[in-house]
Order: C-alpha cells, then sequence, then structure tokens
C-alpha cells in the first residue's frame, strides 16, 4: 500500500491565474517557485519507477487504486479550473502535488509551506528530484536536479523523519526485551 | 553520539594527480567528479549546523571527539600526500569525504561507488548538499546544491533506510501485539 505519494500535473499555461474556487483553494494552499525555467519534466517523470501516466480525468481513480506517483499531461486542457478541481479531489493528506506551468511551478500538500514564494531559480530537472525526494519515491539514477527545499515547511523533515523512526525502534527493542523475560524474572520474589 | 560523519576538504591544486600512497588508496576508492565547477565551499560548509573548522593536523582529534562534520581547508597545504595520509586516519568506515580541488571533486568512503567517473555537471553548492544527504546532516535552509546521486553506490540509499526502519518497527509491532 503506498504511503506518500506525488501527483505532477503538466499545463500549458504561463502560469495559473485567480480563477474559479477549485484554482483559489489550490493556490491559497501552494508554494510557488516563479523564478522557473521550462523543459521536458514529464521525459524525467517517466523515469520514475512504476509512474503512472494519465490524464486529467482519470486521475482520482489511479489514486485510489494506490498509484503512489502519477503523471498527468493537462497540456491540452484549457480549463484550469477543471484541473485543479480534479487535482484536489485525486489528492489526499499524504499527497505531493506539483502543478507545473510555462513559467511558474507550484507545489502543494505534502510538507509544503503554505503560501512560500521561493525566488530562487527552479529548473524542470529540479521538479522530478523534490517529488522523489519528498512523497520517498526511488530517485532516476540520472537525476541531476536539486530539492527545492525552499517551498517546505521544514527543510531537515527526512533528517527528523529518520530520527524519528530510529526512537521509535529503540522504544519498541527496549519494550520487546522487557516482555520477553519469563514472569519471574520481573517479580522481585525474595 | 555521531553516527554517520563527513568531512570536507578543500586543496589548492587544480586536480589531484598520481602520488605517494596515501593519495594512490584515496583516489582508488574515490568517485571523481572532473566537470567541476568551484565556488565557495568554506562559505556554504559554515553553514552547517554544528561545523567543526579544523586545520589537517586537528583532524583526527576533531573526528575522534565525535564531530559530526569537519571543514578543513588545506589549500595552503602543498604537499597532497601529507594530506591525504591524515584524511584516511581520520576517516572511519561511516565518514563520508569530499576533497576538494579546482577543477574536481572526490567523493570517498561512506555510500560512494568506488571508482564511478562522473561525466554530469558539479557545482560547488551541490558538494554540502550531497554530504548533509548521505551524512544526516542538517541542511542549511537557502540550500540550492543538488545531491551528486552518481556519485553514490544506491540513489536511492536514504529510500532504503526509512523502508527499512520501517519494516523492522511493523515485525516490531506484530511481536509486541503477540504479547
Amino acid at each position: 500500500m503506498a504511503d506518500k505519494k506525488a501527483i505532477l500535473v503538466l499545463l500549458g499555461a504561463d502560469e495559473v491565474a485567480d480563477g474559479g474556487d477549485a484554482v483559489k483553494k489550490f493556490l491559497k494552499k501552494a508554494a510557488t517557485a516563479s523564478n522557473y525555467t521550462a523543459g521536458d519534466v514529464a521525459a524525467e517523470a517517466a523515469k520514475v519507477d512504476g509512474v503512472a501516466s494519465v490524464d486529467i480525468d482519470g486521475l482520482a481513480a489511479v489514486m485510489e487504486n494506490g498509484t503512489a506517483f502519477a503523471c498527468v499531461d493537462a497540456s491540452g486542457v484549457a480549463d484550469a479550473e477543471a484541473v485543479c478541481a480534479n487535482v484536489l479531489a485525486a489528492a489526499d493528506r499524504r499527497t505531493l502535488v506539483a502543478v507545473v506551468a510555462g513559467k511558474a511551478v507550484y507545489f502543494s500538500g505534502l510538507g509544503v509551506k503554505r503560501g512560500a514564494k521561493p525566488e530562487r531559480e527552479v529548473f524542470a530537472n529540479d521538479i522530478v528530484p523534490t517529488l522523489c525526494y519528498v512523497a520517498e519515491l526511488p530517485v532516476p539514477d540520472d537525476a541531476t536536479g536539486a530539492v527545492i527545499f525552499q517551498a517546505f515547511k521544514d527543510v531537515n523533515m527526512k533528517l527528523k523523519e529518520i530520527g524519528k523512526l530510529q526512537d521509535a525502534i529503540k522504544r519498541m527493542e527496549a519494550a520487546l526485551s522487557r516482555g520477553s523475560h519469563d514472569p519471574w524474572d520481573k517479580h522481585d520474589c525474595a | 553520539m555521531a553516527d554517520k560523519k563527513a568531512i570536507l576538504v578543500v586543496l589548492g591544486a587544480d586536480e589531484v594527480a598520481d602520488g605517494g600512497d596515501a593519495v594512490k588508496k584515496f583516489l582508488k576508492k574515490a568517485a571523481t567528479a572532473s566537470n567541476y565547477t568551484a565556488g565557495d565551499m568554506a562559505a556554504e560548509a559554515a553553514k552547517v549546523e554544528g561545523v567543526a573548522t579544523v586545520d589537517i593536523d586537528g583532524l583526527a582529534g576533531a573526528m575522534e571527539n565525535d564531530t559530526a562534520f569537519a571543514c578543513v581547508d588545506a589549500s595552503g597545504v602543498a604537499d597532497a600526500e601529507a594530506v591525504f595520509a591524515k584524511v584516511l586516519d581520520a576517516a572511519d568506515r561511516r565518514t563520508l569525504v569530499a576533497a576538494v580541488a579546482d577543477k574536481a571533486v572526490y567523493f570517498h568512503g561512506l555510500g560512494v561507488k568506488k571508482g564511478a567517473q562522473l561525466e554530469r555537471e558539479v557545482s560547488a553548492k551541490d558538494i554540502v548538499t550531497t554530504l548533509c544527504h548521505v551524512a544526516d546532516l542538517p541542511i542549511p535552509g537557502d540550500t540550492t546544491g543538488a545531491i551528486v546521486y552518481q556519485a553514490l553506490k544506491d540513489a536511492n540509499m536514504q529510500l532504503k533506510e526509512i523502508r527499512k526502519f520501517q519494516d523492522a518497527i511493523q515485525r516490531m509491532e506484530a511481536k509486541l501485539a503477540q504479547g
């Protein structure tokens, strides 16, 4: 069962401007990188193990089916409102969404710092490594992009997660070693 | 107590050529990126929380003292052999070393793919990001560098580690539930 998930949406427009309710809702929670240099994100996404390429109408069903990473080419869909509505319906709390327009990238969901506007340069080859890093997908071997840490709440989220897991293991090891004693070890009968 | 560790060594030369035994030993196990664009390494490294800036003679002592990340400016030391002998002495099995010359970078140790020759471009800011990622060091907030996955044995090292921990937790939870 997939745990964290990612959705990549490629748009035809230069940016996502104000629109209907779905667009507004999406933008409100998104981190927006406007210093973006476009490139072939779809080709890099195709290299991620287990990626599902779907159209926007099929997205919700695919995510429902336990897909860990879906790539949607919505560049032919003119209606941004319909795209955002479908994306919002398909994404759950543990889903990272990247919507890539011609001149801006929008991250939303898992770990994202709402309303952040990173000024740093973002390149097309940064998108897939960022999705992989945050949503714990296997990164393609030839990835050269950078993780866009500035779009996220905590730059050290992975480090903290690893620390948390290690702590949990230690606690459980301690609990198991207590439990493995025979009953007479637990009680001081002397 | 520090677990994984990293050492960054800034060299004065353009590259590390063949040298004595220490240089040879280091290069044999290193991943080399020759398409390297230099930058202010020391400034990047200084942003990492807990970094210890030491000279090459103080390196072994600092690492012995549980330093998780040491930055050594050896650009004034002409003798590469002496530098690498000290680096090899200070690094243990869980230490990632990046030796940064002006035109090449050499990764060595923890998680490194031995003998890899990287063709991709590597910039100065990528080095610290890679060290932090591999050695579990806190990443500076303004990091824009990329992880140099190609120098590593496994691009998904961290992912596999997380999965391993999650599996262990699941197994232990099952065992605890059994009583």
